[in-house]
């Protein structure tokens, strides 16, 4: 039984559908961190029982910082039907500067079958670095030019961006959005919208908000701790939730799936 | 007078932004029978409205994928899906076959049994590589078993927003990987997006006294021109119109409008997905042997007739866009607004590129002499079918007559006086002879289908 909702998600609507455990937040600005979330869809409404959480799982890892770089290790997992699974990671160098500007990365997208085996066939390599406005990129030793002008960054990295000095951002700050490391969507916006207040583990936290809008996408919402830790991205009926352990979500929701 | 490259390209890209006719004695593509047979890229989208390209005239978004795509092939305008419903129509493409002749005339039916699949056919007529990503919805939502395809990710049955990038990586390394020298490929790309906007809808479905997104406000495309409810319309459209969400909870035009500029971005994620795979494909070593079909499966009602979604025969919902590009083979930046073309000419067309035999039935029929050499198509209708209640549908040159299973009332619009489908002339006396017309020429085709003894005949 499913309920449509009726409203557009956000931070309140979540609390109420009681659809998410708060997570502990340790983490500083500056400090290594392994934040983990776990995909909330609203696909047809809400389901009271088995609601569907955990349909991807995303480990991001910041670690070996450094004067003015740290990097990042990217594990994204997809779920699919009768045991396929999309497996991406990625390893980048970000600037310590406002956007985590990716100076280099190196990207694997592979897929296992139904055996969970992967297959080579539909395996990806892509490396790329960013360089006076260049972004070059390598797939297969072969290579393409996205040029740049003005900031930019990552789906991979705007979390990283909100650790560091756009928190201060008070207005709209104009980017360009590398989405996955393989599309260019350029005229991006991110927009300060205000402050909110939850209880977040018996404790009353200032939580930031951000608004995203851009061609090429539906607005995204992000709710950020004042130290810097991304709560929640929202993109339409889709939300990225911080959480302690959302591998199990995702094994829950992966062998739901196959048992369909 | 002969007629150069150049010429030919500054006349048919003219001809692309002004929508020219389709001028087909420009036209004298040689064929080469050494040639190997082309690899086939089928891009089928999910819900999309025929006028969403921006090379085609729409200004309220950008689609520099698809423009791509039309801006090296032939774009029809008079374009229908034999079903404006998910599941059908996919049975249908993917046999050739109208729906009902195919035993799918609503989502979750199951195709009868031996009936040849695109997959099946290439893979055993052609010797084809065939692989398949995305919805399938026939009956299951996605599946990893589609006759004749390989499937290497199906999705995990969620929104487009979601599976849409794997398919695209996929796709991407398929392209990266596979040896040109091998058996040439099919592969069917089937992205989930624009149908987003369903789940957008059941999130918006309450009319708003603010509008969020304030940055947005400015950006919000005007009401379309035929947003009002046609002056005669059967009580069985009516009720589809409050059976979904929108209108019948109180929406201002400023709800509507939003919702049309939320479409446009959803059709922009899609066109984003479409764009990875080109880039791909051209970067890759089979970007000179591979032909490029872009269709949808089904239109969207995008407020026009103050509708949502799809499931009826107005042209938003039963229109779709489709674009074949075959560089050095079919010309390039036309637009076709003369022939009448349908879903179902897509397999037989595909057959033909291929060189090999079609199955021994198809509703539709190829269209290469009217891509290759520019020869009209020489057809009078096209048709399009939905179960039971919600109507059959029969468009001629001039016009379009709809009838209905349970409900007497008919529909006929004259489509080049009132292209916005607005008056409804069944009942007028002066078309009577016209709609008399058309019901004998649904009748006859009715009659001329291969509906197998056991699909129930409904209609």
């Amino acid at each position: 039984m499913r309920t449509i909702l009726d409203q557009p998600l956000d931070l309140r609507s979540l609390q109420s559908l009681e659809a998410w455990s708060a997570p502990h937040i340790d983490s500083k600005i500056n400090d290594p961190a392994t934040p983990r979330y776990y995909l909330w869809i609203a696909q047809h409404g809400y389901r009271e029982i088995d609601h569907e959480m955990g349909i991807f799982s995303y480990k991001r890892s910041r670690e070996n910082i450094e004067n003015s770089t740290f990097s990042l290790r990217i594990d994204l997992k997809r779920a699919g039907i009768a045991y396929h699974q999309h497996h991406i990671e990625a390893d980048i160098t970000c600037e310590r500067d406002l956007f985590s500007t990716p100076l280099d990365w190196e990207l694997k997208s592979a897929f296992s079958n139904t055996s969970d085996q992967r297959m080579p066939l539909y395996t990806l390599n892509k490396k790329g670095a960013y360089k006076n406005g260049i972004i070059n990129e390598t797939v297969s030793g072969r290579n393409r030019q996205y040029h740049v002008k003005g900031d930019w960054l990552s789906d991979y990295t705007l979390p990283a961006s909100f650790q560091g000095a756009l928190l201060k951002a008070s207005d709209s700050v104009p980017f360009h959005y590398f989405q996955e490391f393989s599309l260019l969507k350029k005229s991006q916006t991110l927009r300060y919208a205000g402050r909110e207040r939850i209880s977040l583990n018996g404790e009353t936290v200032g939580l930031l908000y951000f608004q995203h809008f851009g061609a090429g996408n539906l607005p995204y919402e992000y709710w950020i701790t004042e130290s810097g830790v991304l709560l929640f991205a929202v993109n339409a009926f889709n939300i990225w939730m911080l959480h302690d352990a959302p591998e199990a979500h995702y094994q829950n929701h992966l062998n739901r799936l196959n048992n369909r | 007078m002969k007629t150069t490259r150049r010429d030919f390209i500054q006349k048919t890209t003219a001809g692309l932004a002004a929508g020219s006719l389709y001028a087909p004695q420009l036209f004298s593509i040689a064929t080469s029978k050494t040639r190997k047979k082309p690899n086939i890229l089928f891009i089928f989208t999910d819900q999309q409205h025929i006028d969403t390209i921006s090379a085609l005239g729409c200004s309220y978004l950008k689609t520099p994928g698809i423009d791509e795509i039309a801006e090296r092939g032939v774009s029809f305008t008079q374009s229908y899906c034999p079903s404006p419903v998910c599941g059908p129509c996919r049975a249908s493409v993917y046999t050739g076959r109208m729906p009902s002749e195919v035993g799918v005339t609503d989502n979750g039916e199951k195709p009868i049994d031996g009936i040849p699949f695109m997959g099946e056919w290439f893979r055993e007529k052609g010797g084809y590589e065939t692989i398949y990503m995305g919805k399938w919805h026939v009956p299951a939502y996605v599946s990893s078993r589609v006759p004749g395809f390989d499937v290497p990710f199906c999705g995990h049955g969620g929104p487009g927003a979601l599976s849409d990038s794997s398919y695209t990586f996929a796709a991407e390394a398929f392209f990266e990987n596979y040896s040109s020298g091998q058996n040439p490929f099919l592969m069917a790309i089937n992205y989930m997006q624009p149908h987003d906007i369903c789940e957008w809808l059941r999130f918006n479905r309450k009319g708003k006294r603010d509008l969020p997104f304030e940055p947005i406000h400015d950006q919000l495309p005007p009401l379309p021109d035929n947003f009002l409810i046609p002056n005669i319309e059967p009580e069985l459209v009516k009720l589809r119109r409050l059976e979904w969400e929108g209108v019948n909870t109180g929406w201002s035009d400023n709800d509507w409008r939003y919702y049309r500029w939320a479409y446009y971005r959803h059709v922009e994620m899609v066109d984003a997905e479409i764009k990875r795979v080109l880039d791909a494909l051209k970067a890759s070593a089979h970007r000179d042997n591979t032909v490029i079909i872009f269709s949808s499966d089904h239109g969207e009602g995008l407020g026009h007739h103050k509708m949502v979604r799809k499931a009826f025969h107005y042209d938003e919902a039963s229109k779709v866009p489709l674009i074949f590009s075959w560089p050095g083979r079919y010309p390039e930046a036309v637009v076709n607004h003369q022939d009448l073309v349908s879903g179902v000419d897509i397999f037989p067309t595909m057959c033909d590129i291929a060189g090999i035999a079609q199955p021994s039935h198809m509703s539709g029929r190829s269209l290469t002499p009217t891509l290759s050499d520019g020869e009209p198509l020489q057809r009078d209708f096209v048709t399009s079918e939905i179960e039971e209640n919600r109507g059959q549908m029969l468009r001629t040159r001039q016009f379009k007559y709809i009838t209905y299973y349970e409900d007497e009332a008919e529909q006929l619009f004259d489509m080049q006086d009132d292209p916005g489908e607005t008056q409804n002339l069944a009942t007028e006396p002066k078309y009577y002879s016209i709609l008399k017309q058309h019901r004998t020429l649904f009748r006859d085709w009715v009659n001329s289908l291969k509906i197998p003894s056991v699909v129930k005949h409904r209609w």
